[in-house]
């Protein structure tokens, strides 16, 4: 049994357990957080995408004894004093979600690829958009709201 | 896939195509709460908190509590389609309320929902969801509108004719225009449903009028809507608290006890278990392992435990005779067929007019000859599949994401040999559906439950 300390979503959590649990499992099933899926356990669909120390990251396939000392943020995570991350409320005005089981992922990807445009101040290419989402799957096809919502929430967040 | 006398008279069915199936690989869930505490409600699918007082059921879809809570019972399943989202503002429409102001829940299996569309089952399918749906919510919704007019006229000792609904923030009441007194929905709903009930013995039952689309404020309105009117369940799958089969956890099962199952699947369908080592499920560190027909069932406390462990098993198959079929055979059966004279693939009605085809082709001065082939889809969800059950002897309970709900009734009645009275199926969310969320795939997780219920009781 080895021991590992980490932030999730701001909240000091410890894991005692085997090194090898991927981290999504963790949050899923020992810290009770459900917003993050599981779609294929092989780092290939992006559902099960979160923030480690603000970077995106495929949780089914983090380790976590990789994840010692780190900052993990999930979907759960994104609101700020109570206020929806500018990227979740072009989400809502787009109309983007139909089933919705990958779009916690699409929305932690979007979110750090908002936030590196933030600080460029700019919004992204086409291709930007597309390479930096290129990780996640959608089944239902929402990527042409996707790419729409992305560039609403960066004009929003660069204003 | 099976040849087929390709004689013209039997075409190649879609059915055909889709009969020989790939094989299933890979993880399900299923999950056992072993404990329970609680009774179980239908879950709720917007965040907020839940209402209070008794639930007065105005009819099969239109629930009302006493503090005033909407309920809609939807009984067609949400996965991705957005019928959540339609069939809430037919309601609303016809109850004059807003469409976010009612709470929506998942029907369980039930008489009054089939689907005329789909020969009377209880099955969303077919883009039939508001076809077979309208006219049918429509009818219901006017109906409780016109129950809680009735039960407010006599309330209020006013005229229902004089009678209209009424909004106060969202808080919803039956008003009297001539006298302006006024009653909420929870204080007549409870009213509203006894007269329901006791009107099917009545020469002349209260029946809504519903609404002429002159009169529509909501359906095919945008401009009365924010722009564009918003997906219902948009905040719930955007904040990542839409429940998925998946996600059913203590919240809806009351128990914090589960067990989680991952089954090791024949890679070809119809294959069968022949051998597995190793046997001792301690050794491996897991709770059991539980041989099905088709695969070998690995259960532990937590899904990760048994997913990993099932990987260190070492897994004996007879595969069967669909071992010998492929990519490579499917794809030459195909080109084979499609250089045969005649109709190869086609629906029925299109076999009478071959011939005119043939004709009009040879009249033609310009024919393209070309072949297209498309890959085989596998129709798999986002949402792997997974079903969690509660066998508890007398009584099944069932959490599912599935497009059947009753037929899932059925397949646990089957089994259990328990009545449909003592199983509860409780729908969530599909991470899609493709048809594959269909209830049959829960039949060997059924099995394997009862098995190890029985095992363990």
């Amino acid at each position: 049994m080895a021991r590992f300390e980490f932030s999730l979503n701001g909240e000091p959590k410890v894991f005692e357990g085997d090194p090898e649990t991927p981290l999504l499992w963790v949050i899923r099933e020992r810290c009770g957080k459900t917003g993050t899926k599981f779609g294929c356990g092989m780092a290939l669909c992006g559902a099960c995408t979160v923030h480690l120390n603000d970077i995106p990251i495929r949780s089914c396939v983090k380790r976590i004894s990789d994840v010692q000392g780190m900052k993990v943020k999930t979907i759960e995570g994104l609101p700020v004093n109570g206020q929806y991350h500018p990227i979740q409320k072009a989400w809502a005005a787009l109309n983007v979600p139909q089933c919705g089981y990958c779009q916690s992922g699409q929305i932690m990807s979007a979110v750090a690829l908002a936030e590196v445009m933030k600080a460029q101040k700019r919004i992204p290419t086409d291709e930007e958009i597309n390479v930096a989402m290129s990780g996640n799957l959608c089944r239902c096809g929402t990527y042409p709201r996707i790419r729409e919502a992305i560039k609403e929430a960066v004009a929003e967040l660069i204003k | 896939m099976k040849e087929k006398a390709l004689n013209g008279k039997t075409p190649i069915t879609r059915r055909d195509f889709l009969g020989g199936g790939v094989a299933g690989v890979g993880g399900l869930l299923i999950g056992t709460p072993l404990a329970w505490g609680g009774s179980f409600t239908q879950r709720m699918i917007q965040n907020s908190p839940p209402g209070s007082g008794p639930m007065a059921e105005i009819n099969a879809w239109i629930h009302i509590r006493t503090d005033s809570e909407i309920h809609f019972i939807l009984d067609k399943a949400e996965m991705g389609q957005g019928v959540i989202t339609g069939l809430t503002a037919v309601v609303a429409e016809e109850l004059d309320v807003s469409p976010f102001d009612i709470k929506v829940d998942f029907a369980p299996p039930g008489s009054e929902y089939g689907n005329p569309k789909m020969f009377g089952a209880q099955i969303t399918g077919g883009s039939t969801s508001v076809a077979s749906s309208f006219d049918r919510l429509r009818q219901a919704a006017a109906d409780a509108r016109a129950l809680l007019v009735a039960a407010a006229s006599e309330e209020l000792k006013v005229k229902a004719a004089e009678c209209s609904v009424s909004k106060n923030n969202h808080s919803y009441f039956i008003s009297d225009s001539k006298s302006n007194k006024r009653v909420s929905f929870g204080d007549v709903a409870e009213k509203a449903a006894e007269i329901n009930k006791t009107m099917a013995r009545s020469l002349n039952p209260i029946k809504g009028v519903p609404k002429p689309r002159s009169q529509y404020k909501i359906l095919g309105q945008p401009q009365n809507q924010p722009k564009p009117l918003r997906r219902y369940d948009a905040w719930a799958k955007i904040t990542g608290r839409a429940t998925y089969g998946i996600d059913v956890g203590p919240e809806q099962t009351g128990s914090t006890e589960m067990l989680h199952c991952a089954v090791i699947r024949c890679p070809v369908a119809g294959g069968k278990l022949t051998q597995f080592s190793p046997r001792n499920p301690t050794e491996l560190g897991v709770t059991q392992l539980v041989p099905l027909k088709g695969g070998l069932a690995v259960v532990a406390p937590t899904f990760w435990e048994a997913l990993s462990a099932s990987k260190k098993i070492k897994v004996k198959w007879n595969a069967g005779a669909l071992a010998q079929q492929s990519t490579e055979k499917f794809s030459a059966a195909f080109r084979n067929t499609s250089q045969k004279r005649g109709v190869v693939a086609c629906v029925e009605s299109a076999l009478t007019s071959y011939e005119k085809m043939e004709a009009a082709l040879n009249n033609s001065n310009h024919q393209i000859d070309a072949t297209f082939e498309v890959p085989y889809v596998p129709h798999a969800t986002m949402e792997p599949m997974n079903c969690t059950v509660h066998f508890k002897g007398a009584s099944c309970d069932i959490w599912v994401p599935t497009q059947a709900p009753a037929a899932a009734r059925e397949i646990a009645r089957q089994i259990t040999g328990l009545d449909h009275a003592h199983i509860n199926v409780n729908s969530t969310f599909l991470g899609g559906g493709f048809r594959t969320l269909w209830p049959r795939r829960c039949k060997s997780l059924l099995i394997f439950i009862k098995n190890l219920a029985l095992t363990r009781l």
